[in-house]
């Protein structure tokens, strides 16, 4: 497990507490802390981070972009590890695939998170290609007990590898299959209970999903195994009126933002993270944004008392 | 580029055929292997959902298995939802090689850059996990697939800058170990480019180009003439250096292995050549173009 005390100690960007909520409890039965209000690390915010360090809880970074390197990525991923909490996120893993799985890049991964001292480290549900294509997208999975068997083998062969629990987003997705016999909370409940894995909760994801899907995101809710939620994920959404797409471009709505309230106690308290990757905004716009986080749970805290 | 688990939205909101309304009978039943070889087939046909379609019930050997019958329709026709997702597809490679060659676009145009794009796309489908290397092929066929020489070898400047910025740090050679050597030895002397360091040979003069559009300046003309560019990394910062075709050949054999003198001894007797040498071959060691 990650010491936190080895990261360099800085004023915290986050409010501990407010309207008596403690926001660094954390529920999971891991024990794994709440690291705060964090940020994705992307190249436009290098200079800002470097500049002069500023009070960011923790930053995810995207564990592809600084693989297949030698350079410039990697070293500044290195300062920025030494002075704050590094979750690897990432987007090939491709759990849900029939393609044999990339033990090449399941080394890199491992050798990274040992790197960066990451304290966790997720992927999504999902699966990215076959027959050797990388699609670079987070493809749908037909949510059927073929999927849960072929699921179970693969994300129990990873956590052998990695030697670490796996950490599972649910995606956007825009597509259902006719042979579906579950909900995706119901496939994610039952897969965690199969292989002992854990979740990344995308709050935004649920609110796309439920748009494209017709489902009701409380029903969502109401299906999580909250002591498995290790860390949450907002971001925007462009909304077409008939469906949504997340293109984790501009600012987080309001519903939003009260999903992730009512989530983070449910969850008795969690990590949340924002992700903005195109038309990126400073970083000190970024982060104002991501530390709406503070009013939502505070809200929702007062709503449920 | 990097990578991002966001889905680029469409950008003309152009809607698909809409498939049969006839509703599904029972469901498909694919096995996912073949499900998964039946999605990954409509999302990357570059020809539009209706030729992905068929490609795709061919591929599993199944008629049945339209996109009516194995996507459901909900409030949405499937055939928006698919479409999202081979929007997406080729909208994130093409923002890829857009990402990695912004010169290139510039000069061609982002709708003969796009379509060019598309093309390379469908020749080179990914195969790696990341996408740090998906565009290596993309100057070669600019070149071979759309003779577009110029931006061609623009393309090449901007990967080996690409190249450059991903390549391992390396311990600079530097000049205080050079004064130590007496005169005999520096003749002996054999000297490594850094991972970083990039010596381009090129028919068009490719920096110049490069150099104005990043500067703001009026475009000179894409037009032929032969130019030699050294990219390199002092420390996280990129330089590039137009050299003349003297330099540029003594370079080039000190990068193969040549011994100093015998890269000198190369390029003949040139008035005052020993001074410029010298002054080079600083500037080069100053900015880590060589290791140990």
């Amino acid at each position: 497990m990650v010491k936190i005390t080895e990261i360099t100690s800085r004023s915290a960007g986050s409010p501990v507490t407010t309207s008596g909520v403690d926001l660094r409890t954390a529920g999971n039965r891991w024990h794994l802390p709440n690291l705060g209000i964090g940020l994705g690390l992307r190249t436009p915010h290098y200079l800002a981070i470097q500049a002069d360090w500023p009070a960011i809880d923790w930053f995810e970074v995207i564990s592809e972009n600084y693989m297949d390197t030698a350079g410039r990525p990697l070293a500044v991923l290195d300062r920025v590890a030494a002075h704050y909490p590094v979750v690897l996120h990432g987007v090939s893993m491709s759990i849900g695939s029939t393609d044999p799985l990339n033990r090449d890049y399941l080394s890199q991964l491992k050798t990274l998170a040992t790197r960066v001292r990451a304290p966790w480290l997720s992927d999504h549900l999902c699966w990215t290609g076959v027959a050797g294509t990388n699609a670079h997208d987070l493809l749908p999975m037909p949510l059927t007990e073929e999927s849960m068997e072929h699921c179970t083998t693969r994300v129990k062969q990873v956590q052998d590898i990695l030697e670490r629990t796996l950490f599972l987003e649910n995606p956007s997705t825009y597509a259902a299959f006719t042979d579906q016999t579950m909900t995706e909370w119901e496939f994610l409940g039952r897969l965690c209970e199969a292989t002992g894995c854990g979740l990344m909760l995308d709050v935004n994801n649920i609110y796309v999903s439920s748009r494209n899907h017709g489902f009701d995101p409380q029903d969502y809710l109401d299906g999580v195994p909250w002591d498995r939620v290790v860390q949450f994920h907002v971001a925007g959404h462009d909304d077409l009126g008939t469906h949504c797409i997340d293109t984790h471009i501009g600012p987080v709505v309001d519903p939003v933002w009260a999903l992730l309230g009512e989530a983070w106690h449910r969850a008795g308290g969690a990590s949340v993270l924002l992700e903005w990757d195109a038309e990126i905004p400073d970083l000190a716009t970024t982060h104002r944004e991501a530390l709406k986080a503070v009013e939502a749970i505070t809200a929702a805290r007062s709503e449920a008392s | 580029m990097e990578r991002a688990s966001a889905t680029p939205a469409p950008q003309s909101p152009q809607s698909p055929q809409p498939t049969a309304a006839t509703p599904a009978a029972a469901p498909v039943g694919l096995r996912l292997a073949d499900f998964q070889r039946w999605f990954q087939t409509i999302i990357t046909n570059p020809d539009g959902l209706g030729p992905g379609a068929a490609a795709a019930r061919a591929a599993v050997g199944r008629d049945d298995a339209s996109i009516a019958a194995v996507v459901t329709r909900g409030h949405l026709d499937p055939a928006v939802r698919m479409e999202v997702y081979r929007n997406a597809y080729h909208l994130r490679l093409i923002e890829c090689l857009a990402d990695d060659f912004p010169a290139v676009q510039e000069l061609l145009g982002k709708d003969r850059f796009t379509r060019i794009a598309r093309a390379y796309i469908t020749a080179f489908p990914s195969r790696q996990p990341n996408l740090n290397r998906y565009s290596i092929r993309f100057p070669d066929f600019l070149a071979a697939e759309s003779r577009q020489a110029f931006a061609a070898d623009l393309a090449r400047l901007e990967w080996a800058m690409i190249e450059a910025i991903h390549a391992a740090p390396a311990e600079p050679f530097d000049l205080a170990a050079l004064q130590t050597l007496d005169p005999d030895q520096w003749a002996e002397l054999r000297l490594r480019p850094a991972p970083a360091s990039r010596l381009l040979d090129l028919a068009h003069p490719a920096n110049a180009w490069f150099q104005a559009w990043r500067a703001g300046q009026p475009l000179p003309p894409a037009r032929k003439g032969r130019s030699f560019v050294l990219v390199y990394r002092a420390g996280e910062r990129l330089w590039r250096m137009d050299l003349t075709p003297l330099t540029a050949d003594l370079l080039r054999r000190l990068f193969a292995g040549e011994t100093l003198g015998a890269a000198i001894s190369a390029l003949g007797d040139a008035p005052d050549l020993a001074p410029r040498v010298i002054r080079w071959f600083r500037e080069w060691v100053a900015g880590g173009v060589f290791t140990r």
